[in-house]
């Protein structure tokens, strides 16, 4: 309890994390050398499904913070990977889209 | 515990010969220096032991508890020892006062009662040196002291180098008591970087168990906790009078679940303040924590913390603790 929620675990959710971004950055790296990266591509896909699968989880911790009886886990669990999972999204996205922002819909996304 | 082999039975029947001396708030017990005059177990309320730093300056080194002891230091010796520590009431306390004669026949009977013994004093003396050394420390203490966190048995404190004034811990309370927080953060001293919010401290000599008309709505249970019950309640509002740290709110009656309706989105929609469910109506009940004694899980205001910064704590975690100024 006296640790900070980032901390949470000896840094569990950070550590995950980065094991994850580099995981996904090495296979972005293959991925864009065969094919040109889009988020209609078969990974670019799975890129994009897994974000939407993350930000549901993310915007869960909104209502798990605000369920005041609930036991599971710990509410500093919750931001704690709330804090190191968002971070992670601003790459996932972009990993998704093959970086590129262009000036319409899909970049307001 | 002291002495495993030694039960409850047979330490009623070693100390026939004691006297139960109560003692008001503040009142000495005995003064460094005096000669010995026995050992003193505490039946109830909590004492300071104070010591002289070598500049003359005194400061309380150590507050003990119900079930502990003191005094035992000068009588461990054979000589007539001299008490090193002088020590005061914190609170108003009741001590069972043992003569050394009956104390060492006491002793002689449970050989290893003496070793623990002999052990404990030189932590305490060791710990007293250690307190004495660190007046910073100890200052925080005195802060602390007077605002009832170091009479109070489970406090509430909170780290403001993780707090992000979010007031989930008032709103968990609150939704957790139909609506009505017992805490209010913001409020409350604020020493080095922990705040204190207002919510009970569960005290020991509680002054809000003084005057109850009715006699058992607020009682203090076995377990230490301070608790209100609202069908005993008349609202006369005594003890939240009495209460030093103005924790106990007077409030009206939990009022029974409405079905939904249109105010229900504008009571939604309006900004809270902290003592949004303290209103003041015709009729009104006294509500304190209860440390969510009927709650599975425990204490809502800390389970709902996401930072962590929210901690309860008891009287031995200043002993564990640094305090850091910050700017």
């Amino acid at each position: 309890m006296y640790e900070n929620f980032l901390a949470y675990r000896r840094y569990f959710w950070g550590k995950l994390t980065l094991a994850t971004t580099l995981v996904l950055v090495i296979s972005y790296i293959y991925y864009s050398r065969r094919v040109s990266p889009n988020g209609a591509t078969l990974v670019g896909l799975i890129y994009g499904i897994l974000s939407f699968l993350a930000i549901l989880l993310l915007m869960y911790y909104g209502m798990r913070k605000r369920s005041y009886t609930a036991k599971h886990w710990p509410l500093r669990a919750w931001l704690s990977f709330h804090v190191y999972i968002g971070t992670m999204m601003l790459i996932l996205v972009p990993l998704h889209a093959g970086f590129k922002f262009g000036f319409d819909i899909h970049t307001l996304a | 515990n002291l002495c495993p082999e030694l039960t409850s039975e047979e330490f009623h029947q070693s100390i026939t010969d004691a006297t139960l001396k109560p003692y008001k708030k503040d009142d000495g017990i005995f003064k460094a220096g005096d000669d010995e005059d026995g050992f003193y177990l505490i039946r109830s309320g909590t004492v300071k032991i104070i010591k002289k730093r070598p500049d003359g300056q005194e400061y309380v080194v150590t507050y003990l508890h119900v079930g502990s002891y003191f005094g035992e230091m000068a009588l461990l010796t054979e000589e007539v020892g001299k008490r090193n520590a002088t020590v005061a009431a914190a609170t108003n306390v009741e001590i069972i006062h043992l003569a050394k004669q009956d104390f060492l026949a006491l002793l002689r009977s449970y050989p290893h009662l003496r070793e623990n013994m002999k052990r404990q004093a030189q932590e305490r003396n060791l710990e007293s040196v250690i307190i004495l050394e660190a007046p910073k420390q100890l200052n925080r203490m005195t802060d602390f002291r007077g605002h009832g966190v170091v009479e109070g048995t489970d406090v509430l404190l909170i780290d403001e180098t993780k707090c992000v004034r979010c007031n989930n811990c008032v709103e968990a309370c609150a939704a957790t008591h139909h609506g009505q927080t017992r805490l209010e953060r913001a409020t409350g001293p604020s020493f080095a970087h922990v705040h204190v919010p207002v919510t009970c401290r569960h005290c020991e000599g509680a002054p809000c168990l003084q005057d109850c008309p009715p006699g058992d709505a607020i009682v203090r249970d076995t377990d230490g906790v301070v608790k209100i019950f609202a069908d005993k309640c008349i609202g006369c509002g005594n003890c939240s009078r009495f209460c030093p740290y103005k924790v106990i709110f007077m409030v009206e009656p939990p009022k029974p679940k409405t079905s939904w309706s249109f105010t229900h989105i504008i009571d939604f929609l309006r900004p809270k303040k902290e003592a949004d469910g303290h209103t003041h109506g015709h009729r009104t009940i006294a509500v304190k924590c209860d440390l969510c004694y009927d709650i599975e899980g425990g204490p809502a205001c800390v389970r709902n913390c996401p930072t962590g910064a929210a901690i309860r704590v008891k009287p031995d975690f200043f002993k564990t603790v640094e305090f850091h100024d910050h700017a």
